[in-house]
């Protein structure tokens, strides 16, 4: 019998290290020394914080070099580096690196932005927890779905991606396990990247509906 | 020191699941498991007036309702030593200030006195919480002893004055943690520092639903007309707050269209400067019946909310501000917001979509005549405004964040590093 799916959740404070930058220069300098829980903070937990324009640029590098720098040349660019397929933070490292020195022949990289449009490099701390949700239907799992916090939708679906060898999430990984093969699939195919987290929840949601 | 609020205060959580999520409770509880018991002492400078103390009137009755034994502790301080950490104050917000070495004196001095009147509390708590630059020095006087000791600061300290900001460095350096309400108020540090942006709480007197007829009432009480657009802004009387500017803009603004103005607040007991600031308000606004200054009591928490829902649009025209959760209240009751470019302002005023950052006077003026020759489109921005602070700005989400902290102080968890019951 399969076990229950069961709901964790997590609550994280944002950390600033105390450095900025506030030209593209000092920005790829910063991001060279930064330490790769800074990396995880700006590439992979911008889904969390919320936003009101659209979910354009995927990381926080992207967002401000659009906003802030005004290089959208260097934004698309930063926005392309799929951060949870990437799991080596050192590989993602060198090639966030490249891009920005690519920036380097197409902007003034010592050009400063406006005055409180500093980027400002942080990391975070997580606390996670269990839930005491479970589901053990499909029609359970949809239901909780739809009414557990965004943070545990981000943990299950985009998280699990990352601690899971064969990248797979959470919620794919229970639904083989209980025979439904097809729903898995398709939701391991979902590129949650460009998904802020309560358009992941719909998507998953519509997704499972569709099953018998 | 002395307990700013009863020990039999105490708040549930269930009123609140009417303004949140219903999964916030059992967040908060499984959170809160972790701690129970567990003694939390917060101290700061005054039990009433500014944000800090109304944050903590509510933080500390619901930690102390999710099983904590938390209390909250009030400086005793003379006015030499208000006077002292006012200049402070400016000094870390970046005016100049010249802070004698009798005044450094006398601000320990005023510190260890306090800190012996409550060190058996103090240094047997399971977490103390010292809230901003006044009650700074008390770790350090300990001997940096002390169990999990945070510093909370809410100021903004992007650019402080050097010598200041180093004299208190040295004080705030031992601490476990830093608490700031910005990622650009944070300092380099030996610890490490965190983001907690202050809340409000939808259930106070300031911030629950008022019918018309009371706003009305409240209004017609303070003097205040509704029959033309109402532009208010609420804050301490406070050169930060630039009241003189927000007159300005509004004087702009009537070679367009008749509007009234209204600048309300109070000075809290820990500021000496407020007064001062007042008669230059006032003699601003001599003359002109169209601007209404009023001096409120700290406690009008009722004419405060029912100003802010009179208001077709709400003013912060800060040139330095901490967090300004005079603007998260405004957005809370559906107003679009015109504020300064600064500090938390701009986190709560995204521009064009809960109302609009400005940095001079015309841009001001500007804003207040575009809000009222577009009313939709303001409407729209305060509707946005109420999902902002619902979904960011309410105590609950202040109480979630601090058990993150209390699990940093403790070492149950590290910077950049996840702990806890993570799944398989």
């Amino acid at each position: 019998m399969t076990p229950p799916f069961r709901f964790f959740d997590s609550a994280r404070l944002n950390c600033p290290t105390g450095v900025s930058a506030s030209t593209l220069r000092e920005f790829r300098d910063a991001v060279e020394a930064a330490d790769s829980g800074v990396l995880h903070h700006h590439l992979r937990e911008t889904a969390l914080r919320f936003a009101f324009t659209s979910f354009d640029y995927p990381n926080d590098f992207a967002l401000w070099a659009a906003n802030a720098l005004e290089s959208r040349a260097l934004a698309e660019r930063l926005a392309s580096l799929d951060a949870f397929h990437a799991r080596d933070l050192e590989a993602l490292r060198l090639r966030v690196l490249d891009v920005i020195e690519l920036g380097f022949g197409e902007e003034d990289p010592h050009r400063t932005v406006p005055r409180g449009q500093e980027f400002h490099f942080s990391s975070s701390v997580v606390v996670r927890f269990d839930l005491g949700i479970e589901a053990r239907t499909l029609e359970q799992l949809r239901a909780r779905l739809a009414e557990v916090p965004g943070t545990s939708i981000y943990s299950h679906l985009y998280e699990a991606r990352l601690l899971n060898p064969a990248g797979e999430d959470d919620v794919s990984r229970w639904l083989e396990l209980a025979g439904h093969e097809a729903p898995a699939a398709r939701l391991r195919d979902l590129d949650i990247y460009l998904l802020p987290l309560e358009g992941c929840r719909r998507v998953v949601l519509e997704l499972l509906e569709d099953q018998p | 020191m002395r307990e700013a609020i009863a020990p039999s205060a105490v708040l549930e959580l269930e009123p609140y699941l009417e303004h949140v999520p219903a999964w916030t409770a059992d967040e908060l509880r499984c959170l809160a498991a972790r701690f129970k018991g567990a003694t939390v002492v917060h101290v700061n400078s005054t039990a009433s007036g500014g944000g800090v103390a109304e944050i903590l009137a509510r933080l500390v009755p619901l930690q102390r309702g999710l099983g904590l034994d938390a209390h909250w502790l009030v400086l005793d301080g003379d006015a030499a030593f208000f006077r002292t950490t006012k200049k402070l104050h400016n000094a870390l917000q970046g005016r100049a200030e010249d802070v004698s070495a009798a005044e450094w004196d006398h601000y320990l001095e005023v510190n260890r006195a306090n800190l012996e009147g409550a060190r058996d509390l103090l240094l047997e708590a399971d977490f103390v919480m010292i809230h901003d630059p006044q009650p700074a020095a008390m770790l350090r006087l300990a001997g940096g002893r002390g169990r999990c000791w945070g510093w909370r600061c809410h100021i903004d300290l992007s650019h402080p004055q050097r010598a200041v900001w180093r004299r208190l460095q040295e004080l705030v350096e031992p601490y476990a943690a830093s608490v700031f309400s910005l990622a650009a108020f944070a300092r380099r540090m030996p610890h490490p520092q965190v983001i907690i942006p202050p809340a409000i709480d939808p259930l106070t007197d300031k911030n629950r639903p008022l019918g018309d007829e009371e706003v009305t009432a409240v209004c017609a009480r303070l003097g205040v007309r509704r029959d033309l657009p109402l532009f208010v802004q609420v804050s301490r009387f406070d050169r930060f707050k630039d009241p003189l500017g927000v007159i300005a803009a509004f004087r702009l603004l009537r070679r367009h269209r008749a509007a009234t103005l209204v600048l309300a607040g109070g000075s809290a007991s820990d500021d000496p400067e407020g007064e001062e600031v007042l008669d230059e308000v006032r003699r601003a606004a001599a003359g002109d019946e169209d601007v209404v200054v009023l001096e409120l009591p700290s406690d009008s928490n009722l004419e405060v909310n029912a100003l802010q829902r009179a208001a077709t649009v709400v003013i912060q025209k800060s040139v330095r501000e901490g967090f300004g959760l005079v603007v998260t209240e405004a957005l809370w009751k559906g107003r679009p917001v015109i504020g300064g470019a600064a500090g938390g302002i701009t986190l709560q005023v995204h521009d064009g979509f809960t109302g609009y950052l400005v940095r001079t006077i015309e841009g001001c003026a500007y804003r207040m005549r575009q809000c009222l020759r577009h009313p939709h489109q303001a409407a729209e921005m305060g509707l946005r405004g109420v999902e902002l602070v619902r979904g960011h700005y309410l105590v609950t989400r202040q109480l979630r964040d601090n058990f993150v902290l209390l699990a940093l102080l403790r070492g149950d968890v590290g910077v950049g590093a996840a702990s806890g019951d993570a799944p398989a």
